[in-house]
C-alpha cells in the first residue's frame, strides 16, 4: 500500500510538473440512474403537495412515489422535492462562432451544431436545478436559426443528448441584430454591409422573409434557401421565438404575427423571449395568443435594451391568462439562478404554485414535452431538485439535483 | 575488410551511372547492402541483438539475426542502435503560406504537391533528427484546403497516392480578418463580410460552426470532385479539430460519411478515445512545447489503451523536429509504454495516416528508411548518427559521438 501510494504520488507529480495539465479521465462506467429519495414535502407541479414522500428512481425515470411513509434505508433525504426546472432562454451559446454572419436570415441552421457539450457551463447550470434547456442561437442575426432542446447533463454525444420536441425558429427584434454595424455612433462601415442598422431595418427583414416565403409557396421560381422553414412557421408547425424586451419590440413582433394572419399566410405560434415590458400591454399579448419567456428580474427594474421590468409582470401575465415561463438567462451565481427568478416573481405577487409551474410544467408544455418532463409523476424523467426548505426562498439551498436519475450535485447531500 | 574494399571499388567503377549523385557507394550495388548492428529495433517492441537488415533498390528485403543476402551485397557493420525512421504528422510550415490561400474558403481540388519543393532545406533539418517521413498539411484557414503531401525528408520523394483532403472543424477557419474582402472584424469578434466588387462575401466564407458544417454537408451531398472521392472512400480525410466539441463534430462527420483518415486533435481528445476507436480514424496529436501548455500525455495514454493509432504533429508553436521525441518521452514518463511511445513516432503515426504498409517498421517490403542512433531510440539522450532514406545514406549528418 505504501509503495502504491508513493508511486501514485510520483506519477502525479511528474505529470503535473512536466505537462502542467492533468485531469481525471472520465469514468468508464455509466453513472447510476437509480435512486431512493425521501422528502418531507413533494410539490408535483400538477397542483398536488404530498407529505413524507418516498420516491424511487429506476433507469432514469420516476419508478414509485409513496406518500405518508418513512425514509428507506439508503434514501437521500431532504426537506422539499420539485421537478427539475426548465429554462427556455439559458444564453448558453453566446459565442461568436455560433453566429453565421454571412446570411441575415439563417433559418436552415441549428444552434445544435455550435454547442460545446464539454463546457463546464452545463454542470454549473445543472447545479442551479435546471435540468432541461431550450438553447437559442445568439441574436446577432435577424433570424439566427433553429433552437435545440437539451438536457443539462448526460452524454457528450450530441445525438444522444438532444431531445425531440417542439421546433423553435429563433430571431430577434430590437437592438441585438442591428447593433453589429455600429449604428449607434455614425454611419455604417460600408455600403456593402449586410446588416440592418436600425430597428426599422430589422423589422423590414422579418416581414420580407415571410412575404417572400409565402410568395415562393405559390410561385416556385421565387423559392430561396430556407423558405420552407418560414412557411412551416406560418403553418404553425414550427414556433417562432423572438427576442423582444421593450414594449416597442414586443408590439412589432405581435403585429408581425397579426399581419401574417390578416394576409391569409397563416397563424404562427409566437413566443416572446424577454418580454420585460409586457406588463405595459398584457391585453395585446392575450389578444394575439402569444407566450412569453420572461427575462430575469433586475433589482433596479432596468432590464435589457433600456426596457423597464416591473416586479408585477409575472403576476400580470398570470392574471391575463397568458402562457409564460421564467428564465435566468443562464444565471448561476447565487441570487441570479432560475429559482431566484421564481422567488422574485413571487415577490411581485405571483403565488407559489404558479411560480413553480412557470419553471417546470409551463416550459415543458411550450416544448411539447409535458408527457416526459416538467412534473414529478411516476413514469416521468427523473429530473428532480431537492431543497433544504421552501423552494424559491432566498434562505433555501439546493441540496441535490438529479438529471435523468443521475445525481449531479452535491455528491454528499447534507441532511436538513 | 579487404573484400569490402574490393566490392566498393568494383561498383564505383561499374555502377556510377545507375544512381546519380549517390551519397554513398553502398546504394549502387545491384545486390543491395546489408547493415549489421548490435541492436536492431524492428518495431513493435522487438529488438534483435545483433541484427541485420538487407536493403536493395530502396526497399528492405529482409530483417533478422541472419539474412540471406547474395554474395554481391555489400556488408556494412555499424555501431549503435538501428531503427526505422520516424514519421512526423501535420507539419504546416514547409508548405508554408504557399498553401494558405486567404481568398478561397473551399478549394477541395487543390494539391499540396504542386506547391511542394523537394529540395527545401526544412526537409534536411527533419532528416537530421531522424525523421524520414513527414506529412505536410496546408496551414488551413480554409474549410477544405485540398490535399496535403506525404514526403520523404532526405530525398524529397513524394509517397505516391497516400494524401488526404484537409478539412477544418476548428475555429482557425473563422480568423480571416486581415483582408477586407474576407470580412472585417467590427469589434467584439464579429466579422462583417463585404467585397470590393460589391458582392457580399464573394469568397463564400462562413463565420459559424453550423454554417461551415452545412457547407461541407452540401458539398458531400453534391458528391462532385474531391468530395465525391471522399464519400466513395477513394480519398482519405484529414479532419482538423481543437477542442473536444470540435473533435466530436469531426467524428460525427466521419461517421456519417464513412470517412477514413486522420483526426488532428487537441490535448483533451483522450476523453473521446472510445468514440475515436469506433470511428476507425487515426489521431494526430500536438507536440509538447513550452509555449503550448495544453499538451497532454494523458490523451496519448487513453488512445493507446483503446489501440487507436496516433502520432505527433509538428505544427505546435515550437515546431522543432526534436519536439517529436520529447513529446513521446513525456508520454512515457506519464505512463505510456515504451512500445506505444515508439509506435507514436513510427508505425502508429504511419497507421494514423494510412501508410503503415510503406514505412514505420523494419520489415520486408517497407521503404528502407533507417536511423542509426548512439543508444536506444526511445531514450531522449540518444543521438542520430546516420540516416538512410529510400536506401540512400543522407549526407551532411554529423556522426555524433554521444555520451553512450
Amino acid at each position: 500500500m505504501g509503495l502504491l501510494k508513493k508511486r501514485l504520488f510520483c506519477t502525479g507529480l511528474a505529470a503535473t510538473v512536466l505537462t502542467a495539465t492533468t485531469w481525471a479521465l472520465p469514468q468508464e462506467e455509466k453513472p447510476s440512474d437509480d435512486a431512493s429519495i425521501f422528502v418531507e414535502v413533494l410539490h408535483t407541479s400538477t397542483g398536488d403537495t404530498l407529505k413524507n414522500v418516498h420516491v424511487t428512481v429506476k433507469d432514469g425515470r420516476i419508478d414509485t412515489i409513496t406518500a405518508g411513509t418513512k425514509a428507506g434505508e439508503n434514501s437521500v433525504t431532504g426537506a422539499v422535492l420539485t421537478a427539475g426546472m426548465i429554462d427556455l432562454s439559458p444564453h448558453i451559446t453566446y459565442a461568436n462562432n455560433a453566429v453565421e454572419q454571412t446570411n441575415e436570415l439563417e433559418s436552415r441552421l441549428s444552434v445544435a451544431g455550435a454547442l460545446d457539450l464539454f463546457s463546464p457551463t452545463w454542470k454549473r447550470l445543472a447545479r442551479t436545478g435546471v435540468t432541461t434547456v431550450l438553447v437559442t442561437p445568439p441574436d446577432r442575426n435577424v433570424v439566427g436559426g433553429m433552437c435545440a432542446i437539451m438536457k443539462t447533463q448526460g452524454s457528450t454525444d450530441l445525438a444522444k443528448r438532444q431531445l425531440n420536441g417542439q421546433s423553435f425558429l429563433r430571431g430577434a427584434m430590437g437592438d441585438a441584430p442591428s447593433s453589429g454595424n455600429r449604428p449607434a455612433w455614425g454611419s455604417p462601415d460600408s455600403i456593402y454591409n449586410r446588416r440592418p442598422t436600425t430597428r426599422m431595418g430589422v423589422e423590414w427583414e422579418w416581414r420580407k422573409a415571410f412575404y417572400d416565403a409565402a410568395a415562393a409557396g405559390e410561385f416556385p421560381e421565387l423559392e430561396f434557401p430556407g423558405a420552407d422553414v418560414f412557411r412551416a412557421v406560418l403553418a404553425g408547425n414550427v414556433n417562432l421565438y423572438v427576442q423582444a424586451f421593450a414594449m416597442l419590440d414586443i408590439r412589432t413582433a405581435v403585429f408581425l404575427k397579426e399581419e401574417m394572419r390578416d394576409q391569409g399566410f397563416g397563424e404562427m405560434n409566437l413566443w416572446i423571449d424577454g418580454g420585460s415590458e409586457s406588463w405595459k400591454d398584457a391585453q395585446l399579448l392575450k389578444r394575439s395568443g402569444s407566450g412569453v419567456v420572461l427575462a430575469p428580474f433586475p433589482a433596479s427594474g432596468r432590464s435589457n435594451e433600456r426596457s423597464f421590468m416591473a416586479w408585477r409582470v409575472a403576476k400580470d401575465l398570470a392574471e391575463a391568462g397568458i402562457p409564460f415561463t421564467l428564465s435566468a438567462h443562464g444565471g448561476t451565481r447565487p441570487g441570479t439562478t432560475i429559482g431566484d427568478q421564481a422567488g422574485r416573481a413571487m415577490h411581485g405577487g405571483l403565488d407559489f404554485q404558479r411560480a413553480l409551474n412557470a419553471v417546470t410544467i409551463e416550459p415543458a408544455r411550450a416544448l411539447g414535452m409535458e408527457d416526459r418532463i416538467g412534473t414529478s409523476a411516476v413514469g416521468k424523467a427523473a429530473d428532480l431538485v431537492m431543497w433544504s426548505g421552501p423552494p424559491f426562498e432566498l434562505t433555501s439551498r439546493i441540496l441535490a439535483v438529479w438529471v435523468d436519475g443521475v445525481l449531479i450535485t452535491p455528491s454528499t447531500p447534507q441532511k436538513n | 575488410m579487404f573484400a569490402l574494399s574490393l566490392t566498393l571499388a568494383l561498383f564505383a567503377g561499374t555502377g556510377s551511372g545507375v544512381a546519380p549523385k549517390a551519397p554513398a557507394a553502398t546504394t549502387v550495388a545491384p545486390a543491395g547492402f546489408v547493415l549489421e548492428a548490435d541492436h536492431v529495433h524492428t518495431g513493435a517492441g522487438s529488438i534483435l541483438e545483433p541484427g541485420k537488415v538487407w536493403i536493395r533498390n530502396g526497399k528492405i528485403e529482409a530483417v533478422g539475426t541472419e539474412v540471406k543476402a547474395p554474395d554481391g551485397a555489400v556488408r556494412i557493420k555499424v555501431e549503435g542502435h538501428l531503427s526505422a525512421g520516424m514519421v512526423a504528422l501535420g507539419e504546416t510550415s514547409l508548405l508554408g503560406y504557399e498553401a494558405a490561400d486567404t481568398t478561397r474558403f473551399i478549394m477541395p481540388e487543390a494539391e499540396g504537391r504542386l506547391g511542394f519543393d523537394p529540395k527545401m532545406p526544412g526537409l534536411q533539418r527533419l532528416a537530421k533528427e531522424g525523421i524520414t517521413t513527414v506529412v505536410l498539411t496546408p496551414p488551413s484557414h480554409s474549410l477544405a484546403a485540398g490535399r496535403g503531401v506525404i514526403a520523404k525528408t532526405g530525398t524529397g520523394r513524394i509517397v505516391a497516392r497516400a494524401e488526404s483532403m484537409h478539412m477544418a472543424f476548428d475555429s482557425e477557419m473563422f480568423k480571416q480578418r486581415s483582408d477586407p474582402s474576407n470580412g472585417t472584424d467590427i469589434g467584439g469578434g464579429f466579422i462583417v463580410f463585404f467585397g470590393a466588387s460589391g458582392a457580399v462575401n464573394p469568397n463564400g466564407y462562413r463565420s459559424s460552426y453550423p454554417g461551415a458544417s452545412a457547407l461541407l454537408e452540401e458539398r458531400m451531398a453534391d458528391g462532385k470532385g474531391a468530395f465525391g472521392h471522399l464519400g466513395e472512400g477513394k480519398l482519405r480525410g484529414w479532419l482538423r479539430s481543437g477542442t473536444r466539441a470540435e473533435a466530436s463534430r469531426a467524428l460525427s462527420f466521419a461517421k456519417r460519411h464513412k470517412i477514413q483518415g486522420t483526426l488532428e486533435a487537441g490535448a483533451r481528445v483522450g476523453d473521446l478515445a472510445p468514440q475515436v476507436k469506433a470511428s476507425g480514424l487515426g489521431v494526430a496529436l500536438g507536440t509538447f512545447s513550452e509555449r503550448a501548455p495544453h499538451f497532454s500525455s494523458q490523451s496519448a495514454i487513453a488512445l493507446a489503451r483503446e489501440s487507436v493509432p496516433f502520432g505527433f504533429c509538428l505544427n505546435a508553436k515550437a515546431r522543432h523536429a526534436s519536439a517529436l521525441r520529447l513529446s513521446a518521452a513525456l508520454c512515457r514518463k506519464a505512463g505510456l509504454s515504451e512500445r506505444d511511445a515508439w509506435a507514436a513516432l513510427t508505425s502508429g503515426a504511419a497507421s494514423a495516416t494510412g501508410i503503415q504498409d510503406v514505412v514505420g517498421e523494419l520489415a520486408p517490403g517497407r521503404d528502407a528508411d533507417l536511423v542509426l542512433w548512439t543508444g536506444a531510440p526511445t531514450e531522449l539522450t540518444s543521438q542520430v548518427m546516420r540516416v538512410w532514406v529510400d536506401g540512400q545514406a543522407i549526407a551532411g549528418i554529423n556522426a555524433k559521438k554521444g555520451a553512450k
